[in-house]
């Protein structure tokens, strides 16, 4: 029934093509350059005028063909001053070299010989400040669009010769360049080899971005958790590296991904190891009780709302019950009505230009918020609950896990209409035996609490001093599990001793 | 596997099962935040619950509806009071529940189990026995600003800071439901619209069997729980000496066994000399000892007499049997309720003046 479907992936690339058979498929390309150069040296340059780096051509290649007299291949891979070439009668190469930016030369047309000359326009955004992870202090670098210059930024901050960057293509059209990056002698093989070994068995037409690995090779891909940790800093990346984690870049995605990874490790930026140890674990525990607060406030308030009127403190009672009294919706609509309407205004400013998009947070904020509250659709209590909301799932630093915490509530706010608190209290066993259940490249995802992983807790809720974080965790199974000797440090004099 | 094929089932049963749960937003129920119990006659009970309805803005006071109703068991007066009620009844917010004199002497046991039972009542919900009748208690406006509910929550709470012991349902049922100890309340008088706490009603199981009055409530505080607060007056040498608590620990030891026990109540009182006629310091710092030593037996001779009293009338609101229960083995009530009123109780009271004033 299905074999249709197997079959029509299969056709692409066509086996056993020739070198002439993909000229005549590339001529119908506009930007596909194929003639003769008629001079000293007598041969057929072909290659993409928009992929081709004018400099390179016309500075070194035309020149070094024009002025001397070339009979053979070989001799003008010894003249051009470019690196890289390559002589070779491979017709898959041929297609592939050229799609890559490379000038290809041909002693005669359609000949099955040719030399390859990188000439790839280098052309891509400039290394900027962090713009999703950005922090007050610390390094300003973000990844960029290129794999080359990513894996520079990682090398630059990790020199060190035991870094080991693996490369493979990846997507049947894309060709998607994917490194995989870790460090020799600290990360676990097995770690590295399941990695390999997923993205190898990777079958897609396009690796349009990172996001696509995360997907695609994430060991729960109906979960609505990431398993890879996915950041633009490359400082985040070598810290990982020297965790004994891999880290997986993508050619064309300023995200690099690093596994195996932990919940909590969505939940520290990289401000926690930039400032004071106490600073970083207080800021640390009020972003967890941030993501609490907000998944839970809005079901919590519709349960007790509904169902548990006696947990009302009686001080509040009267502020709740006339804020209410007009208000045409039970709570359950009433926070679904609101809840939308953030979600709405979230990714209207998400998807409109910069500029409109601050419009959308004042119109947003200020106009709906009164209006609905003055036209008694909403109560100001929920309303000051819902923003609440919003703004504490705002403080997650990874933006992937900020989107799994937005659609979280929703879950909740059923099961507090249908049972109350018990509904709430239902919804929430079932994502924690979720999280247990859930492994980053086969290793536990909710680790340091199950199961639990006394070391790792030193940099779980809150971050130890690095004094103390002796061990790398245990969590990524590294061969070298010491970060530094404790016995010799503890008899390093303080200076103030 | 079998879980999965299950699972669908499972759900659509509670998802569907879930229209069933009665359910009603916060402003659409009548929360009773006062109730009251009085006696008519032999079967009949008038009950009277206060319902605050909230305006539109939160600044105004509540109103606040009385309803009544007269019958035989709650459940009937349950229903009676919806009958007269707009929305439907919830006793969540039940704050203060007030019983009268008639009713608790007749006995108080159904209604304490029914408190005790329902699940949407606070464990802290406030009792107390009236000496007259409770709808009038409740049915007087003694604040402008405040609903009466609340007016005698803070009665309650602000006196049981002050020199009474706290109550409410936990501790209550605590007692109520524990071997050789007995529960008490606080016990209100209405006169011409006002309450006042006019003591504590202390309970034989559910019944009301003997008063402590407001001048001991101090003394019997010092021997249920360490507190900080009160000021006693007493007569020395011919004038008045009123002393502040300002610390007192007690503990209790059992001498013997548990066939023949004796029980010591040790009081450890700091005080501050708070009023004395006598204006010079010097001269009060001399008297120091001898203030302390009329103290100590002024308390010990008012909370001797009153252990007597309990005894006399076989109701023990320290807990003796609680005690020897638990630290000497094994007792049954009714071996305790025999030999309770024959047992040597011993109050040693220690007062420490710690200060006498800042002024000469």
């Amino acid at each position: 029934m299905w074999k249709w479907k197997k079959d029509k992936g299969n056709e692409f690339p066509k086996q056993n093509e020739t070198v002439k058979d993909v000229t005549k498929s590339l001529e119908q390309s506009k930007d596909f350059m194929v003639y003769p150069l008629d001079g000293k040296t007598k041969c057929v340059l072909s290659y993409f005028e928009t992929m081709v780096e004018p400099k390179v051509l016309n500075q070194l290649i035309l020149p070094a063909l024009k002025q001397n007299a070339l009979q053979s291949l070989e001799e003008m891979k010894d003249v051009i001053p470019v690196e890289g070439l390559a002589i070779t009668d491979d017709a898959n190469l041929y297609r592939q070299r050229m799609m890559q930016g490379h000038v290809i030369i041909q002693m005669k047309e359609y000949d099955k010989k040719f030399l390859t000359i990188p000439a790839v326009i280098a052309e891509h955004r400039k290394v900027s400040i962090p713009e999703v992870e950005f922090s007050v202090v610390g390094p300003k670098e973000a990844f960029v669009e290129s794999l080359d210059t990513n894996i520079n930024l990682v090398r630059k901050r990790l020199t060190l010769p035991q870094l080991t960057v693996k490369e493979l293509n990846i997507g049947k059209m894309t060709k998607t360049r994917v490194a995989v990056l870790y460090v020799d002698g600290v990360a676990n093989k097995e770690n590295i080899n399941t990695v390999m070994q997923r993205l190898n068995d990777i079958e897609y037409d396009q690796i349009n971005d990172s996001s696509y690995i995360t997907q695609m090779i994430a060991d729960n891909s109906n979960s609505p958790f990431p398993q890879l940790l996915d950041t633009e800093r490359p400082d985040r990346v070598t810290g990982s590296l020297v965790e004994g984690k891999v880290v997986i870049i993508v050619d064309g995605s300023p995200h690099a991904l690093s596994c195996p990874t932990t919940i909590v490790e969505f939940f520290s930026a990289s401000d926690d190891y930039f400032l004071p140890w106490h600073l970083a674990s207080g800021f640390r525990l009020i972003r967890l009780f941030a993501v609490i607060f907000s998944v839970i406030s809005t079901p919590v308030y519709v349960a007790i709302l509904t169902y548990h009127h006696e947990m009302i403190p009686q001080d509040l009672l009267a502020t709740i019950v006339s804020s209410r009294a007009d208000i045409p919706f039970p709570p359950i609509l009433e926070v679904i009505i609101l809840e939308l309407t953030i979600e709405l205004l979230r990714e209207a400013g998400a998807r409109l230009p910069t500029k409109v998009g601050q419009t959308i947070g004042i119109v947003g904020g200020i106009v709906i918020g009164t209006a609905a509250v003055e036209a008694g659709l909403t109560s100001n209590v929920l309303l000051i609950i819902v923003a609440l909301g919003a703004l504490a799932s705002f403080t997650t630093p990874v933006y992937q896990i900020g989107n799994t915490i937005r659609l979280l509530r929703f879950p909740f706010l059923i099961g507090a209409q249908m049972w109350g608190l018990v509904g709430v209290s239902i919804v929430m066993a079932f994502f924690i035996a979720h999280l247990i259940k859930l492994k980053s490249i086969g290793r536990p995802f909710f680790s340091p609490i199950y199961p639990l992983r006394f070391h790792d807790l030193k940099d779980a809720f809150i971050r130890l001093p690095f004094n103390k974080q002796s061990m790398r965790p245990i969590q990524t199974r590294p061969v070298d599990s010491a970060r530094f000797n404790q016995k010799r440090a503890n008899e390093k004099r303080d200076v103030d001793e | 596997m079998e879980f999965k094929k299950l699972s669908p089932i499972i759900l659509a049963i509670t998802v569907f099962l879930t229209g069933c749960i009665p359910h009603q937003s916060v402003e659409e129920v009548s929360l009773v935040s006062l109730s009251g119990c009085d006696y008519v006659d032999e079967e009949l009970t008038e009950c009277t619950v206060a319902i605050p309805h909230y305006g539109r803005s939160k600044e105004e006071v509540p109103t606040e509806q009385y309803l009544s109703y007269t019958a035989k068991t709650m459940k009937e007066i349950d229903n009676g009071l919806e009958s007269k009620s707009p929305r439907p009844i919830r006793m969540g917010k039940l704050s203060v529940a007030l019983y009268d004199e008639d009713l608790a002497i007749k006995d108080l046991s159904d209604i304490i189990d029914m408190l005790a039972r329902d699940p949407h009542i606070g464990r802290d919900v406030q009792l107390g026995i009236v000496g007259g009748k409770t709808k009038k208690v409740i049915g007087t406006k003694y604040s402008e600003n405040q609903t009466t509910a609340d007016y005698l929550l803070g009665l309650v709470e602000q006196n049981e800071r002050n020199i009474f012991p706290k109550t409410n349902l936990h501790r209550f049922l605590y007692a109520y439901y524990g071997r050789g100890i007995d529960g008490y309340l606080p016990y209100f008088l209405w006169e011409e619209g006002e309450v006042r706490m006019e003591g504590l009603a202390l309970f034989k199981g559910g019944k009301f069997v003997h008063l402590v009055t407001n001048d001991e409530v101090l003394t019997f505080k010092m021997m249920v729980q360490n507190f900080n607060q009160g000021v006693q007056a007493i007569e020395l040498d011919g004038e008045e000496v009123a002393m502040e608590n300002i610390g007192s620990k007690v503990k209790y030891k059992i001498e013997g066994n548990k066939d023949n026990p004796k029980f010591v109540i040790s009081v450890k009182m700091n005080g501050v000399i708070s009023e004395i006629s006598d204006l010079n310091i010097l001269e009060t710092n001399k008297r120091v000892k001898k203030i302390e030593a009329a103290f100590s037996s002024f308390f010990e001779k008012k909370s001797k007499n009153m252990v007597a009293q309990f005894q006399e009338k076989n109701v023990d609101p320290l807990g003796l049997g609680h005690l020897l229960h638990h630290r000497k083995g094994e007792i049954t009530q009714e071996e305790w309720n025999m030999r309770y009123p024959d047992v040597p109780v011993d109050v040693q009271v220690t007062v420490d003046i710690i200060q006498t004033g800042i002024s000469s």
